[in-house]
């Protein structure tokens, strides 16, 4: 069975974009536009892979990333977060929110695949 | 490849009759054939626009044909029917006298029409002659067969403009 | 990706552009007029960044740059390092409308716009901010690094990253280019911190990452393992060797360490020689790793307050898009349309009795739902029209070197999405025309004893089954005999023609004048107010003027909602059927002898109460010749009432019934037919045409106007 992963971005094209390349690998997408319902989304998907944006109304990825590893069936699922740029700072606070890695947008497929074959078997 | 004049086609084309002459439209442009039904009338359009009638749903425009290009109107009777024809996007219906036949044509055979004094050939784009297949349409048929004059569809468009002119 | 997926991604990108903008538009304006909240402020940067994110992605560069610097001066505004204050304010504008030309630009509406200017403000902004901030970012990153932080963690630092290493140590390029020439086999050894599962990761994921680019194991270090029973499975203990080909660059091998623990060892080296190189190694303090999931599990429910899953759900449900083809939506538009009309007949036919059985009034309501339904797909408010003009009139100001308060009512008055998108050039238009026609110079307005700054007015409303927008201005209004000058000019009337002022002011929108070029400096705009006529028609609608000297003037379009359900009554006249739209009828009048008074042969009043209502025949107006000229006391009077020019009485021979209709615009087919709003297919399948009562009202009385003034006759 496909791995499935959500993407929660609160842009419709950037959901598609990584719909559009993640489906070409073989992946099975569920997108949500906010961390608010990312966080309800998550809990009806089970995914295997969460990757969700930072800059996000209602509820940030940051705060999404802490709600989602706070439920304990979710401690475990690897959680990449998408980000136009990442310094050392942003990185430290994706890691301490509980993030397990990065994606810096704009992404190519090819980089987008090898980033989540490091985290998502 | 070899270079080739242009090849004659054979376009289909749907004949009928009004005032006692024998036209011609091509068959892509048509949608259907119905049945004369007096159509709604409309305020402030010219007299060949005989008004609007309802065809699935669709208001559509009935247009006197024989007026349109410059005939006197049609006095209808028990065969006369409206043409829909796809002008465009837009569709319209139009009133002719009886229909008459689907024939095929070859292009090459299509003549220009002839420049003549005051005749309005604007909306007829050729001239061709067809051998009638069966004799009793009341037109005349002989066996250099009958003439049509085939419509130029786009000619056809109804504009306001247009109207405004007319 | 194929083009076409991207093309499609792109379209959506560019709505949510445009979106943004919008966004972007009334948080700075709100900015500019001093009003604007930590929301407001985040949700512009949010649309700015968002736009920044996807020029990016399909290779906008000159987007991306700009939105780039513009994000990072909305960051600095966002951390108040920057006041958010009316005058900051009115200068992000500007950098907005740089910023939408840009998206113009990349949509290909337009040319790339000249940013320069722009970006010196937005630079100068945020190299001010700068100065009084005490620590700028870089430096605060690298002010920070050393440090643990509350996790106890420290970043890792490699020097093949793109920043300054933290004892300032210069990679050596020799020694890099040398590296790279280098096809010794990589040693590579890498121990997995304690807490390296933490976050969902699996170090043997990188283990395989490495094996597939050709790495093999060649030893596994499990010296740390502990007895059985202090062994946390969450735990990693293992660590292990790798050699991989010298061909694999260092940077592909670091990339696949990118994500790795913090505390986690990891070293990479030629096997000859011997020395490992300080900026080889990839390492971090073990620091404290245990404490990285020590949020509590209330935290989440505390998160999503009082929001059930169910909302959630409901919302996350609502917020899916999908694009569909606007014909098929109409055509089930005009399919729950016909259900509506055969529920309304339905009902009609049965006996009275049957109506209050149960099964009726839940169809009739069922129906209703699925009317307003699919009607709201097609509906969406009109302020994506009007978003376009804040700027059209920041520009005029700019040129005219006038003033202007521009205010704006009705905007989330919901249009038919058609309407919408046809309505943006005659709008523009009509702003124009106002500041530049209507409105006078700060100096005349001052002298004329007026507010130097101008008001122009912007509203929609919808009335009926008609929106109704109206542009107007406080300025100096038409000037008449200017008009009729440049008319008669023009030939469009002649010398000697006695024209109303309505008349004159209407000669504006008449074909072939265009006042652009005389009576303003504002010339080369093209086409003039004959084009918005025509525009305006071309939706079905019609477009009023009406100007006071000194006062202003008002532009109205009234437009239909196309596609709507109307409520209408259907009436008899000379054998036809016609309908006249509920919203405009007061009362049905049979008249008494001697009730209805002709005033000429073709001019005729009913007295209603006292006050005399001129009565037209639809007939006469247009222009059928019925047969029988019924008496007043054989007809029916409908006495209708429209927005612009007051009630008039419409004689009819009958009035057949009153239900729920389709509206059908007679320009699908054909073209606007003046007098008529469109056309309904009744039950039988015949159809009637639906009266534009203002239209006809208008007309009406330009007719019989200038005979009889309807107060003289009732005083």
């Amino acid at each position: 069975m496909s791995k499935r992963i959500l993407t929660v971005d609160d842009s419709a094209s950037m959901r598609m974009l990584l719909r559009v390349s993640l489906t070409a690998q073989g992946y099975d997408i569920e997108g949500a536009e906010d961390g608010v319902h990312g966080l309800a989304r998550m809990q009806e998907v089970d995914p295997d892979l969460l990757i969700t944006d930072i800059n996000m109304p209602h509820m940030d990825g940051f705060e999404l990333i802490e709600a989602v590893r706070a439920l304990p069936r979710f401690r475990g699922t690897p959680i990449l977060v998408l980000s136009t740029e990442f310094s050392e700072e942003k990185k430290t606070r994706a890691r301490s929110a509980g993030a397990t890695g990065w994606i810096t947008k704009p992404f190519d497929a090819e980089k987008l695949g090898a980033a989540i074959r490091r985290v998502c078997p | 490849m070899t270079q080739e004049a242009p090849a004659a086609q054979d376009l289909k084309f749907v004949t009928f009759s009004l005032s006692g002459q024998m036209f011609g439209i091509a068959m892509t442009a048509l949608v259907e054939i119905r049945e004369w039904e007096e159509p709604t009338p409309l305020p402030g359009v010219p007299s060949y626009v005989r008004g609007v009638t309802n065809l699935r749903g669709n208001v559509v425009p009935v247009v006197g044909l024989a007026e349109r290009l410059g005939w006197p109107p049609s006095v209808t009777h028990a065969r006369s029917c409206i043409l829909v024809v796809n002008l465009d996007g837009k569709q319209a219906g139009f009133l002719v006298d009886e229909m008459n036949d689907i024939v095929s044509i070859s292009t090459a055979d299509v003549q220009p029409p002839p420049a003549l004094d005051g005749a309005d050939t604007s909306m007829i784009y050729g001239l061709v002659r067809v051998f009638d297949r069966n004799s009793d349409t009341g037109t005349k048929t002989d066996d250099r067969g009958v003439m049509v004059s085939l419509i130029d569809v786009a000619a056809l468009s109804l504009t306001r403009d247009l109207d405004a002119a007319a | 990706m194929s083009n076409n997926e991207l093309d499609e991604i792109q379209a959506i990108f560019f709505e949510e552009c445009t979106e943004g903008l919008a966004t972007a538009e009334a948080g700075l304006s709100a900015m500019a007029s001093g009003d604007a909240s930590q929301d407001v402020i985040a949700g512009v940067f949010r649309a700015v960044h968002s736009i920044k994110g996807g020029a990016g992605a399909f290779g906008h560069d000159a987007l991306l740059a700009f939105s780039h610097a513009f994000e990072n001066v909305l960051d600095k505004v966002r951390a108040g390092d920057i006041p958010a204050n009316a005058e900051i304010g009115q200068r992000l504008l500007a950098a907005f409308d740089v910023l939408a030309d840009h998206v113009n630009a990349a949509i290909g509406r337009c040319d790339m716009p000249d940013d320069h200017q722009a970006r010196t403000m937005l630079d100068s902004l945020l190299e001010a901010a700068g100065r009084d901030a005490p620590i700028a970012e870089a430096d605060r990153t690298a002010a920070v690094a050393p440090e643990a932080d509350d996790f106890g963690f420290v970043p890792v630092v490699a020097t093949s990253l793109d920043f300054d290493t933290p004892d300032g140590a210069d990679p050596d390029a020799a020694a890099l280019a040398d590296r790279e020439a280098d096809d010794r086999p990589w040693i590579i050894t890498f121990s997995p911190s304690r807490a390296a599962m933490a976050n969902g990761a699996e170090p043997l994921l990188l283990i395989r990452e490495l094996e597939r680019m050709g790495a093999s194991v060649v030893a596994a270090d499990a010296d740390t393992l502990p007895p059985l029973r202090e062994l946390d499975p969450e735990q990693s203990y293992i660590g292990w060797t790798l050699t991989i080909s010298g061909a694999v660059d260092q940077s592909e091998i670091e990339e696949c360490f990118d994500f790795v623990a913090p505390d986690s060892r990891v070293e990479y080296r030629r096997n000859v020689p011997e020395t490992p190189d300080r900026s080889d190694a990839v390492e971090a303090d073990p620091a404290g790793s245990t404490g990285l999931h020590l949020v509590s599990d209330a935290d989440p429910a505390a998160r999503t307050g009082g929001t059930s899953t169910a909302d959630i759900k409901a919302a996350e449900t609502a917020s899916q898009t999908i694009r569909i083809d606007v014909t098929r939506l109409d055509m089930l538009l005009n399919l729950v349309g016909e259900l509506v009309i055969r529920n309304s007949i339905l009902t009609d036919r049965l006996p009275p009795e049957e109506h209050e059985k149960v099964e009726l009034p839940q169809l009739g309501r069922l129906t209703r739902e699925i009317q307003d339904n699919v009607m709201s797909l097609r509906a969406q408010p009109i302020r994506q029209a009007f978003s376009r003009v804040p700027r059209i009139v920041r520009e005029l100001c700019a040129t005219t070197e006038k003033q202007v308060n521009l205010e704006v009512q009705g905007e989330t008055t919901e249009v038919d999405k058609s309407v919408i998108e046809k309505i943006g050039e005659p709008l523009t238009h009509m702003i124009r025309n106002a500041i530049d026609h209507g409105l006078e110079s700060p100096d005349e307005r001052a002298a004329a004893g007026k507010n130097p700054i101008g008001t122009v007015r912007l509203s929609a409303e919808q009335k009926g089954a008609r929106i109704v927008i109206r542009v107007s201005d406080d300025g100096r209004g038409i000037d008449r005999e200017r008009v009729r000058q440049k008319a008669i000019e023009k030939g469009i009337i002649g010398a000697d023609a006695s024209l109303s002022d309505d008349e004159i002011d209407n000669l504006i929108c008449a074909p072939g004048f265009s006042t652009a070029e005389t009576i303003s400096n504002i010339s080369g705009r093209g086409v003039g107010m004959d084009v918005v006529r025509t525009n305006v028609e071309a939706l079905g609608g019609r477009i009023d003027i009406f100007s006071t000297p000194g006062q202003g003037t008002s532009f109205t379009m009234v437009l239909p909602l196309t596609l709507a359900i109307l409520d209408g009554m259907i009436v008899q006249l000379a054998g036809q059927r016609y309908v006249v739209p509920l919203s405009h009828v007061i009362e049905s009048i049979s008249p008494q002898p001697g009730q209805v008074k002709a005033l000429s042969p073709r001019s005729e009043v009913i007295d209603l109460r006292g006050n005399y209502v001129p009565v037209c025949r639809v007939s006469d107006l247009f222009g059928l010749h019925a047969n029988d000229r019924r008496s007043p006391e054989e007809s029916l009077v409908i006495i209708v009432e429209s927005e612009i020019a007051g009630c008039i009485g419409l004689m009819v021979d009958s009035i057949d019934d009153r239900r729920e209709l389709v509206v059908k615009s007679l320009d699908q087919h054909l073209y606007p037919i003046s007098g008529l709003s469109g056309a309904t297919i009744l039950g039988d399948g015949s159809i009637a045409l639906i009266l534009d009562i203002d239209a006809l009202v208008s007309s009406a009385q330009a007719a019989g106007g200038s005979k009889f003034t309807l107060k003289g006759v009732a005083a």
